[in-house]
């Protein structure tokens, strides 16, 4: 052999393509983008107050969580010495340095329009937090009660001298830090007392108004801070002041070793309240000495420290988003409405055999992916359920279905992955309840997260065995299943069937991998498949015939995958992408991707679907998936991508993705310098994809209300 | 009318199962028919074990694998459950290459009592069908192969066949024993680089790559089949099919087998998707089937598509029912054999003829299978292939020739059958005490009664070896079986042929042969 190159590719193509660090942005501080589209919204005048509110807890919710993951693996990086460099080419120090300046103007944005807007907005409209100076006797006679009854007794002062100090710092919870002087035996002792503000009770406490009419609440840690010397009676105690911990909670569970992951699950659990801190927020007012305390019990740096103008914590503000009454103050609901495909009455088999059924959530409702459970649970033709579960809903239906199902001897396998993280607690709970029912579980897969989402149930009809399957884009989750956009798959197609069996084979451990004739699975090919579909319409432009891609997904960061784009951008592909969160590719980058333009929608439901449509010639090929063009779903997780077969369903696929890109209300255009634009158009002109969804969908089910052509009689049970 | 439930019918489940212990995985298929009757797979499982490993490093399976193998049919029976299939629905087989471990019985024991079914090994001759099928199956769809002189290689596990087709049909056919596994334990040196494995590997094959290439030098060969699970499983690497076939380019599969044989096991299982104990098996069948492409100075290969595993193992679900070009494809190369020992052909055909009619006619009386027929006529064929030694004591000469000789489509079990028959054809009645015959189950000692009783009256029949009894009728009529017969005024040379060998008959069948013109 003469070629240095073992396998030369025979094809025409060009060299491949030679990409620097100019061609991508940083995943960070494309994330942080994101959120400050999020925060847009908050601060977007046309918008109801509480939906502004909404958004406000959604901003700060998922800042904690980008600390607690992201910049905890970057600290951990730079801790380490490790210098090397993202796509973009900056290193950890870079990044984290970046990072922290931009999370500060990030902050400072959120309570000045907190503060100059959505406080007196609230206030003017009877939604107020009162401050200490602001009670009336009685309300105050009202708090001093609840203070003794619930906070008192669960609230457990700790001496900061105390070598259990450090372990008293639980992250995310609100921390008050005072100092105690004056002692029972005269002379004058000083002591710093923190005093960590328990989880489970609710931040808001509820006063009563005078005048009728008005929400009054005091935050619960103005409560404790009121009473705060019913800890210490006959002694001064300096006014508190009030802090919040981030950890680094990357830590990966070593489940290559583990025999028994559960119980392994649950030790990370407490490793969450000891890891390094990460952040510091600090409520603006605390005393030098206060600042320096924190500072050292958390052995953290002075750039981890910031200095909050306001209230902490304003994931809070969930709790005033949803409150009942002040429905003026709330956007008007669009419905969660029931499939047409599906007849009123109708088992979910039935409908289901007679064509795969396409849901778009949550402009159509969950139910039938619900009903596909509980029916199989219930029905004695049944024989078996395969289930993934990843993150599920509180009290979830789906668990409690396989419960049923496996107590009526039904062989139902569930498997949990418990490395969803931050779910950890509730997953495990419902495990135990499922083994205890007779179910077989499995705590996911070795060095793999499952992140799929299917169901299979297997049913005997006329003697054969029929298989019915859930392909979804989201989580067995009723409850986010309202807030988030997603797409689900219903079909009985043998060959998806035999594909679903094999692919729970593979995950329960029954079987190696074998291949399949329809879906693909990370890491066994999902890429790959997905890098020859960029390919085919890459070759396809390169030989002059219409190419064209449009991609939906929440995260687009891998590097083989941007490449492939870019490949097919320089081909003359026109590429369409939707992406809601993380876009590390660079479009209109002269010669390289200036085919290809990115939008975001960020809207009242959060776009959660995944969908990727290839052009294919004028036939064009569809799919699902449950991954995003993220290198740890493509390599690290189990993830599906499912082709749509249906014509009907991939119309419907197509139409929602081109209403996408027409988006000019809540749609934003990526720029080649890495900012992104709001679209100009006046109101009358502007469309908005997810009203539309909404507005389409109200028109199917009206129309199939007002001419039905079958009716269904009542019988009597 | 009354609300009594409908009385509960226990049904069998449509879906049958086969377990197969092969070289280096344990594979469960789930299948159905589909309308055409065709078992169709709805469900297959996959999981590595390394029996090739243990049996060709230390010729004993391992303590660790048969506890392995325990694990994975637990799983399986699972599987089964799940469908409601019972054990009775479950064929369970194992590669041949078992037998070479000396500890197979102890292994087949355990994997009958975590299954519940008595395993089978899987012989040569389903190992030879399955390969004709799928040849076959190539042919019907590739008309330049079946118009050509097409040659079918295929490199299994412990041994190599090979299957020569003039313009479609079964010329020539021989078995080697060079198998992948068996040439990669012969040369594993661990500590070798990968450019030395493969010359040791090259040296090691030669000689049986140069047996089999002078036992077809004297044919015209136009087309190179190749056919293998690990061919057919990197054929889509190199090249799309198109009718049923992947032609793959010499240079082409040089290049892959040597970008392959680089990598370390993690690379090569991540790049071709498999297990590690079933990509060891990749570069030595790559390399031999190269060796032979290169030996007979083929620029292309042809491989079939599909997945070969998965077609042996739903070819196992039908029982082995062999198609009737198949069975003719089979009684051809005993015809082969029996030209080799230059037998009297018109009377071994005319034996033939008589037995298959005497085995359909009579079937109400014997019960056997069908497969037994084909038994029958090859035994029929070849019964005086001992003539070719000496005539006298001539039906032991065809035992011996008949138990060394490999006839293609038939297994080891079933030769042994043909073998005896054509020992028992004349002379003595089997006794329990006689060779071969002492080592058959009590039913299969029965079945080569009810057959060697046959094969005596056809071969009566004949007794002139001149063909004077042209055709028969069966007349049965009380204790007699009245063969009425065409052809010859006189039949008493044949009567007493009859009487002299037929007391068998009579006492299988309970019948009194007599003869008697139409």
């Amino acid at each position: 052999m003469t070629s240095s190159s073992p396998n030369p590719d025979p094809s025409t193509a060009p060299p491949p393509l030679r990409l620097t660090e100019d061609h991508f942005i940083n995943r960070e501080l494309s994330w942080l983008a994101f959120n400050s589209r999020v925060l847009d919204e908050v601060a977007r005048a046309d918008l109801p107050v509480l939906e502004r509110v909404k958004f406000l807890a959604i901003t700060a919710s998922n800042l904690d969580e980008f600390f607690m993951v992201r910049i905890g693996a970057l600290q951990f990086l730079r801790e380490q010495g490790l210098r090397v460099r993202d796509n973009a080419g900056l290193t950890p120090t870079q990044q984290w340095e970046q990072v922290h300046q931009q999370a500060a103007v990030f902050v400072a944005r959120q309570y000045d329009i907190l503060q100059q807007q959505l406080v007196p907005m609230m206030k003017e409209k009877g939604i107020r937090r009162l401050l200490n100076t602001e009670l009336t006797p009685a309300q105050r006679t009202v708090l001093h009660e609840y203070f003794d009854e619930h906070i008192f007794p669960v609230l457990s002062p700790v001496v900061v001298d105390d070598t259990s100090a450090r372990a008293a710092i639980p992250a995310l919870n609100i921390i008050m830090l005072c100092t105690v002087t004056g002692g029972d035996n005269g002379h004058t002792e000083k002591r710093h007392v923190l005093l960590p503000l328990p989880a489970n009770l609710p931040r808001h406490v509820l006063v009563p108004d005078p005048e009728g009419g008005q929400y009054l609440y005091v935050n619960l840690e103005d409560v404790v801070a009121l009473f705060i010397g019913e800890f210490f009676p006959a002694e001064k105690v300096s006014v508190p002041a009030r802090f919040r911990v981030s950890r680094n909670t990357d830590i990966s569970v070593d489940d290559e070793s583990a025999f028994d992951l559960a119980s392994e699950m649950e030790e990370v659990l407490e490793k969450r309240l000891k890891s390094p801190a990460i952040r510091i927020e600090i409520e603006t007012g605390a005393s030098r000495e206060h600042t320096r305390i924190i500072r050292e019990l958390c052995g953290a740096r002075t750039a981890q420290i910031y200095d909050i103008p306001g209230e902490l914590d304003l994931r809070a503000y969930f709790q005033i988003a949803s409150i009942s009454g002040f429905e003026e103050l709330k956007v008007e609901p669009w419905d969660s409405l029931p499939s047409t495909a599906i007849t009123p009455g109708e088992s979910i088999f039935d409908a289901i055999k007679r064509g795969d059924i396409l849901l778009h959530h949550p402009f159509e409702s969950f139910e039938p992916v619900l009903a596909l459970v509980e029916e199989a649970a219930a029905d004695p033709n049944v024989i078996a359920i395969k289930q993934i579960l990843y993150r599920t809903a509180k009290n979830s239906r789906i668990i409690s279905a396989l419960i049923r199902a496996a107590q009526a001897g039904k062989h139902v396998t569930v498997l949990v992955e418990l490395k969803a993280r931050f779910d950890e607690a509730r997953n495990l709970e419902r495990a135990t309840d499922l083994i205890n029912a007779g179910a077989q579980i499995i705590y996911g897969v070795a060095g793999l997260k499952t992140h799929a989402k299917v169901c299979l149930v297997m049913r005997r009809e006329s003697g054969h065995m029929t298989r019915y399957m859930h392909f979804g884009t989201g989580n067995y989750n009723e409850a986010t299943s309202k807030l988030y956009t997603d797409i689900s798959l219903l079909t009985c197609r043998a060959d998806f069937g035999a594909d679903a069996s094999a692919f729970f084979n593979t995950v329960t451990g029954r079987s190696r991998f074998v291949h399949f004739s329809k879906l693909s699975m990370a890491p066994y090919g999902l890429r790959e498949r997905l890098v020859s579909m960029i390919r085919s319409e890459t070759e396809r432009a390169r030989q002059g015939e219409a190419a064209e891609i449009m991609l939906k997904m929440n995260a687009l960061e891998d590097r083989q995958m941007i490449a492939a784009l870019y490949e097919a951008s320089q081909a003359g592909v026109k590429i369409r992408l939707n992406v809601r969160g993380i876009c590390c590719l660079r479009p209109g980058i002269k010669g390289i991707s200036e085919n290809i333009s990115v939008v975001s929608i960020i809207d009242r439901y959060l776009e959660h679907a995944r969908i990727f449509w290839f052009r294919q010639g004028g036939k064009p090929a569809v799919f699902i998936a449950s991954a995003d063009f993220m290198n740890r779903n493509l390599s690290k997780r189990v993830e599906l991508l499912t082709p749509v077969e249906d014509r009907e369903a991939r119309k419907r696929l197509q139409h929602i993705l081109e209403v996408h890109f027409a988006d000019t209300a809540r749609g934003r255009v990526l720029k080649a310098d890495g900012t992104w634009q709001l679209l100009h158009v006046t109101a009358a002109k502007a469309r908005r994809s997810q009203e539309q969804f909404a507005r389409e969908m109200a028109n199917r089910a009206r129309q199939s209300n007002e001419s039905p052509d079958v009716l269904v009689p009542h019988t009597p049970k | 009318m009354s609300d009594e439930t409908p009385p509960v019918t226990l049904k069998l489940p449509p879906e049958h199962a086969v377990i197969y212990v092969g070289a280096a995985s344990v594979s469960l298929v789930i299948g159905r028919k589909d309308d055409k009757g065709q078992f169709i797979s709805i469900e297959s499982l996959d999981r590595p074990l390394p029996v090739a490993r243990d049996i060709f490093r230390a010729r004993s399976i391992s303590r660790n694998t048969v506890d392995q193998a325990a694990a994975i049919l637990r799983d399986y029976l699972q599987t089964m459950r799940e469908y409601g299939i019972p054990s009775s629905q479950l064929r369970l087989f194992t590669s041949n290459i078992l037998a070479e471990a000396v500890n197979h019985e102890i292994f087949l024991n355990r994997l009958q009592v975590h299954s519940g079914v008595a395993p089978s090994l899987i012989d040569d001759g389903n190992m030879t069908r399955l390969v004709y099928q799928i040849a076959q199956r190539m042919l019907l769809k590739n008309p330049l192969l079946a118009k050509g002189n097409t040659f079918v290689s295929h490199i299994g596990p412990g041994n190599t066949r090979a299957i020569y087709f003039q313009q479609g049909r079964l010329a020539a056919y021989s078995n080697y024993r060079l198998g992948i596994f068996r040439a990669r334990e012969a040369i594993a040196t661990p500590d070798d680089e990968a450019r030395q494995q493969m010359v040791h590997l090259e040296e090691h094959i030669r000689g049986v790559v140069d047996h089999l290439a002078q036992d077809y030098s004297d044919v015209k060969i136009d087309h190179h089949v190749a056919i293998g699970a690990e061919i057919q499983s990197v054929a889509p690497r190199l090249g799309k099919a198109r009718h049923g076939a992947h032609r793959v380019l010499e240079n082409d599969l040089a290049r892959l087998t040597d970008k392959l044989a680089r990598l370390n096991p993690d690379e090569l299982v991540r790049e071709l998707h498999v297990h590690y104990t079933g990509g060891e098996g990749i570069i030595p069948a790559l390399q031999t089937n190269l060796a032979l492409a290169r030996r007979f100075g083929d620029d292309s290969l042809w491989v079939p598509e599909g997945d070969f595993q998965l077609e042996l193992m739903l070819d196992l679900m039908t029982s082995g029912s062999r198609t009737a070009i198949f069975q003719e494809e089979v009684m051809q190369a005993a015809c082969e054999i029996g030209l080799r020992y230059k037998t009297d052909r018109k009377h071994a055909d005319h034996v033939a003829n008589f037995s298959r009619q005497l085995f359909r006619e009579l079937q109400h009386l014997h019960g056997l299978d069908a497969k037994y027929e084909l038994v029958l006529r090859i035994a029929a064929t070849l019964h005086e292939v001992g003539m070719f030694i000496s005539p006298r004591e001539h039906h032991k000469h065809s035992l011996y020739i008949l138990m060394h000789t490999e006839i293609f489509g038939l297994s080891s079990h079933d030769r042994v059958m043909v073998a005896l028959l054509a020992r028992y054809h004349r002379r003595y009645n089997p006794e329990p005490n006689h060779p071969h015959f002492s080592d058959l189950t009590r039913e299969e000692r029965m079945i080569v009664l009810k057959l060697a009783a046959l094969l005596r009256l056809a071969d009566a029949l004949d007794r002139s070896h001149a063909q004077r009894i042209k055709s028969i009728q069966l007349r049965p009529e009380g204790t007699r079986l009245n063969v009425l017969t065409q052809g010859a005024d006189d039949t008493t040379v044949e009567q007493i042929a009859i009487d002299m060998k037929c007391d068998l008959f009579r006492e299988i069948y309970g019948y009194d042969i007599i003869l008697a013109k139409s």
